[in-house]
């Protein structure tokens, strides 16, 4: 016998191998984002409290799941809670019209203040989706007082326990206080809510076993660099959706997300429009569709007035620099920026040359062009884009893998570069040519 | 009938005992003969209870290890599994004169022949091998459930939790859960079935024991983690772990290099001492923990003392050239050899200047190989030329 042969792992032992533990540890990982869920939503249901009390239950609620999750770390959290506090509230006491310019501009410099100063990277990468999500909430909060949208500034307990929420203060999404509030006074309780939850388990964990052991597998180190890239990106973005799935879940349990009959309403992501892409501005839509919403409606729409593109870019900075001062995720994001912005563009000049319909986004209703979506031209010119979105996605998205070293302590300039000279520029080459052809055309 | 069998082996070492040292130690290393008792049909290593019951594997068991079969119903299989750090010592030792040759002994004492009544180097190379081929083998059973008695540990801690490093109160330490290879128990049970018999007593007992520790710790050490990290946009919110046992082809590079710098050791002076104080105290035996905590101190006192992981041997290597039926050595007569190569597996070393001979021969050999998606392999069957060079 072959000594080769006796230690050759098969497929199934390798699969089992870390099927296995990733499934314990994605559940171990729900187990304590359910209880403190459902402790909450039950305690909501049962007892009839008073509005300070729910709000306080949800900040106890929250303050102990993240303290579950990431420790002592917590404190940077409270820290920027409590500091933007009690700045929204000096600054009300000045009666500052632009409260919500000062308090956006300081969380991001104490955002980017953390990355720089913080000792340890590993930490701050563990606790970086956390502050995001904080600060997302704090701006929306400052923004909405400046609108008026609230008859006088929140108190304390209302505050906190939005910011705490257990249901989004570890893995998103971001929910508007107004939601969030009345959520915590709604009171329902239907089967359907069990199944949800339990749909929303499997899914999440099928995400999880399909990032970190399924797709690392299927295609393999040897095959052409681009399929691995392929695999590497899509390995990616099943992570995210395992973090998105498993945001719905907390969200469904807390009792929030839902319709009055007990439909699930809460949509983070979409994969099938993000696997098999229309356009890169529609990847850019569905990836984290609340974080969409909250982009469009405090950035973009505060800075339209000062014309439609100076928005887009500032809307590409500010959700930059919510990401940290990453040169890894900067540069994705601008690239994703400008793609999308030279893809929209050259769509819609095709569109109009060969009055077919494959404009980046969908025509709603009626179409006006002559050959309608289902031609054969459009067929074709759809797919085009399609394939080029997908591998401007491989592109993107390869170099999220790396490492666990490198996972855990971030991503350097040279890891970038270094991912995306072995694809030899290509995407952005692919572009540039694209933009060329736009300005000819 | 056991009781002559046993007395013919103690006579026949006490007379190839040629260094002085007394090389009697019991049947300690009997159970490799289940390893080898697996492979011929009679017998079936997936099906434990017919191993278990079968008189002659029973036979190559002592008490203690009886027990434990009895007790932990699947350990027998893995035992017997074991057999492939048989395989991984002849890789190893494939271009050298002494190549763990094994015989087909159900007795499994004389598995690889009277060497291992030395305390050589190769000896010591055996112990390590199987005793690390056990603990991979248990750990890897474990996991695929086939041993009842072993639990996923879940509470258990990996090494990393125990040092320092990287140990910041801020970050949490992961925790090892789900029961990837579970080399806890692999270890434990090694120490308990390998090292039945080794009370630790004699030098050589001391040198059975060190090697079968080492073995052990090569596999704990090269356990992998892998992990990777899920969180929004990229950071490490969540972190999933999963422990990777080593492929047995690295533990076996890793002791072969120890193998090249094994020390020889003598016992230190406090420990010549100590057995004489402990059989007036305790004149039964040596406390299990104790029997692990032990010095060997270098035979050349300018050396370092040997490390958990070193191997460590008593007395020289005999000579493997030529044939040797007292030492149970084959000698190099026969060996193939390659005569470009001016290492020990040139021609000129391993027939030790006897010379050699060259044959031609054709093979049918795979080749062309080409993958195809997904996932078959196709080759093509060749009819190459080949030069085989064999000692005289």
């Amino acid at each position: 016998m072959d000594a080769e042969d006796v230690y050759a792992e098969n497929t199934w032992t390798y699969l089992s191998m870390c099927t296995e533990p990733t499934v314990y540890e994605g559940l171990k990982f729900a187990k304590d984002i359910l209880f403190s869920n459902l402790l909450l939503r039950f305690t909501i249901q049962f007892l009839p409290l008073p509005h300070n009390v729910r709000h306080s239950l949800s900040l106890i609620t929250g303050v102990y799941l993240l303290y579950n999750n990431i420790g002592s770390a917590i404190f940077w959290t409270i820290g920027l809670t409590t500091g933007s506090y009690t700045m929204i509230t000096v600054l009300s006491w000045t009666k500052s019209k632009r409260r919500s310019l000062f308090v956006s501009f300081t969380i991001i410099t104490f955002l980017l203040l953390c990355e720089i100063y913080v000792l340890n990277p590993k930490m701050w990468q563990q606790i970086r989706g956390i502050q995001m999500i904080a600060a997302m909430k704090i701006i929306s909060v400052a923004i909405e007082l400046d609108r008026n949208i609230y008859n006088n500034i929140l108190n304390p307990v209302e505050y906190g326990g939005y910011i705490f929420c257990p249901a989004n203060c570890i893995l998103g999404p971001w929910m508007s206080f107004q939601s969030y509030n009345k959520s915590l006074e709604v009171r329902f309780l239907c089967k359907r809510w069990f199944s949800i939850i339990l749909i929303n388990l499997i899914l999440s964990i099928s995400f999880l076993v399909l990032s970190n052991c399924l797709i690392p597998w299927y295609i393999d180190d040897d095959m052409p660099k681009w399929l691995i890239a392929y695999r590497d990106a899509q390995a990616f973005r099943m992570s995210h959706y395992f973090v998105s799935s498993m945001s719905v879940l907390s969200m469904v349990s807390a009792g929030f997300g839902l319709t009055n009959d007990c439909h699930c309403e809460l949509k983070v992501t979409r994969p099938s429009y993000i696997e098999i892409p229309r356009s890169l501005v529609q990847v850019v839509v569905y990836w984290n569709i609340p974080m969409h919403q909250w982009l469009k409606m405090y950035v973009f729409k505060t800075f339209q007035p000062y014309g439609q593109f100076t928005a887009i870019l500032i809307t590409y900075a500010v959700s930059s620099l919510l990401h940290g001062l990453n040169f890894q995720l900067s540069a994705v994001l601008l690239s994703i920026g400008t793609f999308s912005y030279v893809e929209y563009n050259l769509r819609s000049k095709i569109a109009l040359a060969l009055e077919v319909c494959c404009l980046a986004n969908p025509c709603l209703k009626q179409c006006t062009h002559k050959y309608k979506k289902n031609s054969l031209l459009a067929l074709v010119v759809n797919s085009i884009f399609t394939l080029i979105t997908i591998m401007h996605l491989a592109y993107l998205g390869v170099m999220f893998e790396a490492s666990f070293s490198v996972q855990e302590s971030g991503f350097s300039y040279l890891h970038t570069m270094s991912k995306w000279e072995n694809l030899n520029y290509f995407s952005h080459g692919l572009v540039v040519f694209m933009y060329i052809i736009y300005l000819m055309m | 009938m056991k009781c002559l069998w046993l007395l013919v082996i103690t006579v026949l070492c006490l007379r190839c005992d040629t260094a002085g040292t007394k090389p009697r130690r019991g049947r300690g290393s009997m159970w490799w003969g289940i390893a080898k008792a697996g492979e011929p049909n009679n017998l079936s290593p997936v099906s434990p209870g017919v191993l278990f019951m079968d008189p002659a594997v029973h036979a190559t068991l002592r008490r203690k290890q009886r027990r434990l079969a009895r007790e932990n119903p699947g350990v027998l299989a893995a035992v017997a599994k074991a057999q492939y750090a048989f395989a991984e010592c002849q890789h190893q030792f494939k271009y050298r004169r002494w190549n763990c040759s094994t015989r087909n002994f159900l007795r499994g004492k004389n598995l690889f022949g009277k060497i291992v009544d030395r305390g050589c180097r190769e000896t010591a190379f055996i112990y390590a091998i199987t005793s690390a081929g056990v603990t991979h083998s248990l750990a890897r059973a474990c996991r695929e459930a086939s041993i009842e008695s072993c639990t996923c540990d879940y509470s258990h801690r990996p090494r990393a939790a125990q040092n320092p490093v990287g140990g910041r109160a801020n970050v949490r330490v992961w925790k090892w859960g789900g029961c990837s290879d579970n080399i806890g128990f692999g270890f434990r049970f090694s120490r308990e079935f390998v090292d039945t018999g080794e009370r630790g007593k004699t030098l050589r007992e001391k040198m059975n024991l060190h090697n079968n520790e080492a073995g052990r710790r090569h596999v704990q050490t090269e356990m992998k983690q892998e992990c990777k990290c899920h969180g929004m946009s990229g950071s490490c919110t969540v972190k999933t772990c999963w422990m990777r046992l080593p492929s047995f082809r690295s533990v076996g590079d890793s002791l072969k290099d120890r193998f090249d710098g094994a020390s020889r050791v003598m016992l230190s002076k406090a420990d010549v001492e100590t057995p004489a104080q402990r059989n007036e105290a305790a004149p039964h035996r040596v406390p299990r923990k104790d029997r692990y905590r032990f010095q060997l101190r270098p035979h050349n006192p300018d050396h370092k003392s040997p490390g958990v992981k070193d191997l460590v041997y008593l007395e020289s290597s005999p000579g493997f050239c030529e044939k040797n039926p007292r030492l149970g050595i084959p000698g190099t007569h026969g060996r193939a050899c390659n005569d470009t190569s001016i290492g020990v597996d040139g021609c000129d070393l391993m027939c030790c200047g006897r010379g050699y001979k060259t044959n031609t021969m054709f093979v049918v050999e795979r080749c062309n190989c080409t993958f195809h998606w997904c996932c078959e392999v196709k080759c093509k069957l060749c009819r190459t030329e080949k030069v085989v060079h064999t000692c005289l």
